[in-house]
């Protein structure tokens, strides 16, 4: 089998005494959509910060094309790996294309000195990054509002800005947080469509949903994460007929209650661990 | 009618001044939320540091001719300011990144008093005021009934000249978005690959620099120097920059020069004269404060989720 795109292994994420993530194991393979579920506070989002370098794992480690990433944001951004917010967190005083040129950072050369001189070499690059953020405020379907201020946008909008700010520094994997939270059915539509046209460009994804009915139109591969373990990973269809999936996320009627006893037991757990820190 | 002519003169020659040191004090507090009350002691040590420059390292071939000095002192004065101004972010603001707001406070007042004592043990004769070199064409522009020194007139264009540019620097280029998108989301800027230490010393490094400038504007149009005066100015950036609304860098430039207006003007026409200049300042600050808390070009402060 060749190299997955991003691995994780045997992540663990210890918060005081609360195990937040145990030993999560998770092979993304490349040009595959890849979705992760589970009730409120198993630990998606928290799995998300590891894999970003916004957490440092307690233990186990994260790998992208087989290379280890550094716990560091910035540096995990420029290694191809970007990321999407549950609430989302654009730049709210700067324009649309400006949002997009920020996420271009990376993949730009040029230097505080250079910026003051305004070389062609500057030029050039300064440039390209535009030209590059207007083809994906297009590919994302947002062309014609790059001069409207990131707060100003619809909320859909805002969420498929956030996207092409991710996209902008050139991922090789993009790590969606609920990217249809809070979308109607159209607008939820629009979204598969787009993350579906990520796909074709090349880039590998991991989408956080809630909305089961969407990941199964979406993913390849399915992994549900349960109390911060990984309990069953596979196809859409294998996840779906598994029993202990049905049992802990989706079958008991209703499901939602279940979640919410989940995350509140999980709260307490881990305001106790604060508490036992303090 | 002259002398109010006169008077608005000079307020523009004063506003400019403040205007070069309010921007160091506004970009940084954009970033990090810090009202860093040491800058003034940059714009202190900038001065000094031309006229060290003047005193130690020209040969006299090059004193006689201010075109050659002027831009070499130039050179001392910004050298001098943004390397105390990095030590300054290095050793006494950065381990305090996560602290308290408080602690940096108090350590940016620690500082002040710090660099002042320090030129006035080290720098000979700094106990006293010290004379400055004359460094720009003698002489005054005559417009009609006013009269301003050349030096006056350099004011006036370097700081219009700086604020413009560093606008668009903040605006247009690869940092300055790098700079904004730190201070309206340090984390989401960090996973954008925005390294927030470069940010934050370059943001230091600009401050620094154009403190350095209005060291040696300074200078040369008051002729003299002395310890005290980076305190004095600070205070009126500080003011400028508040007045404007901190963070805003169109705010700082337009509340220097109403403040430069405001002190003369103030001090001509207003009873008590120049020695209660400073009462009019702090009066219109105050006015601003209770009706516009966000300074004229500041944006309300948000809470952040």
């Amino acid at each position: 089998m060749s190299t997955p795109v991003l691995e994780a292994r045997d992540v663990s994420m210890v918060f005081g005494g609360l195990k937040a993530l145990k030993n999560v194991s998770l092979q993304l393979e490349e040009g595959k959509i890849l979705g992760l579920i589970g009730p409120n506070g198993a630990g998606k989002t928290t799995f998300f910060n590891c894999l970003t370098g916004l957490y440092t794992p307690t233990t186990g480690s994260v790998l992208l094309k087989g290379t280890t990433l550094p716990g560091d944001p910035a540096k995990v951004t420029t290694a191809g790996v970007a990321r999407t917010f549950q609430n989302i967190r654009l730049f709210p005083s700067m324009t649309v294309l400006e949002n997009v040129l920020v996420g271009r950072h990376v993949r730009m050369k040029q230097g505080p000195l250079a910026s003051l001189f305004h070389g062609p070499a500057y030029r050039k690059g300064e440039n390209a990054a535009k030209e590059r953020s207007r083809e994906l405020l297009e590919f994302v379907g947002l062309s014609g509002l790059e001069d409207e201020l990131a707060r100003n946008l619809p909320y859909g909008d805002q969420r498929r800005l956030e996207i092409a700010r991710a996209l902008a520094t050139d991922p090789a994997v993009l790590l969606l947080d609920e990217p249809t939270a809070g979308m109607n059915p159209q607008e939820t539509e629009a979204a598969r469509q787009l993350i579906f046209a990520i796909r074709e460009t090349g880039v590998s994804v991991v989408v956080i949903e809630h909305d089961i009915k969407f990941i199964f139109g979406l993913c390849d591969q399915v992994s549900v994460l349960v109390q911060g373990e990984l309990l069953v990973e596979g196809t859409p269809d294998v996840v779906r007929g598994d029993p202990r999936v049905v049992e802990a996320y989706l079958g008991k009627p209703p499901d939602e209650v279940e979640a919410e006893v989940a995350s509140v037991v999980e709260e307490q757990q881990h305001r106790g661990a604060q508490e036992g820190q303090a | 009618m002259s002398i109010l002519l006169q008077q608005l003169a000079n307020g523009v020659v004063q506003g400019g001044l403040i205007a070069l040191i309010a921007l160091g004090y506004t970009m940084v507090y954009g970033i990090i939320q810090l009202i860093n009350f040491a800058h003034g002691e940059i714009f202190m040590v900038g001065a000094y540091g031309s006229l060290a420059t003047y005193t130690w390292l020209l040969p006299q071939g090059i004193k006689d001719s201010w075109v050659l000095s002027l831009p070499l002192m130039l050179l001392g004065g910004v050298v001098v300011a943004v390397v105390i101004a990095l030590i300054m972010e290095r050793f006494a603001y950065r381990p305090l990144r996560n602290a308290p707001r408080l602690a940096p406070l108090i350590t940016a007042l620690g500082i002040s008093v710090a660099l002042q004592e320090a030129v006035r043990t080290f720098y000979p004769d700094a106990t006293s005021a010290l004379r400055f070199p004359r460094v720009f064409a003698e002489g005054n522009l005559a417009l009609g009934p006013i009269s301003v020194p050349w030096s006056g007139v350099l004011i006036i264009v370097v700081s219009i000249v700086l604020s413009v540019l560093l606008q668009v620097y903040i605006n247009r280029s690869r940092m300055g978005r790098a700079m904004r998108a730190t201070a309206q989301d340090p984390d989401t800027a960090k996973l954008m690959g925005v390294n927030p230490d470069r940010v934050i010393v370059l943001t230091f490094v600009l401050g620094a620099a154009l403190a350095g400038v209005a060291g040696l504007l300074y200078g040369s149009y008051i002729t003299n120097v002395n310890i005290d005066m980076g305190f004095q100015t600070g205070i009126f950036a500080f003011t400028a920059a508040v007045l404007g609304g901190v963070g805003s860098i169109r705010g700082a430039v337009i509340g220097a020069f109403i403040i430069g207006l405001v002190k003369t003007i103030g001090g001509q026409y207003m009873p008590g004269g120049t020695q209660y200049d400073y009462v009019w300042i702090f009066v219109v600050l105050i006015l601003v404060l209770v009706f516009r808390p966000q300074g004229l070009f500041g944006e309300p402060e948000r809470v952040r989720a």
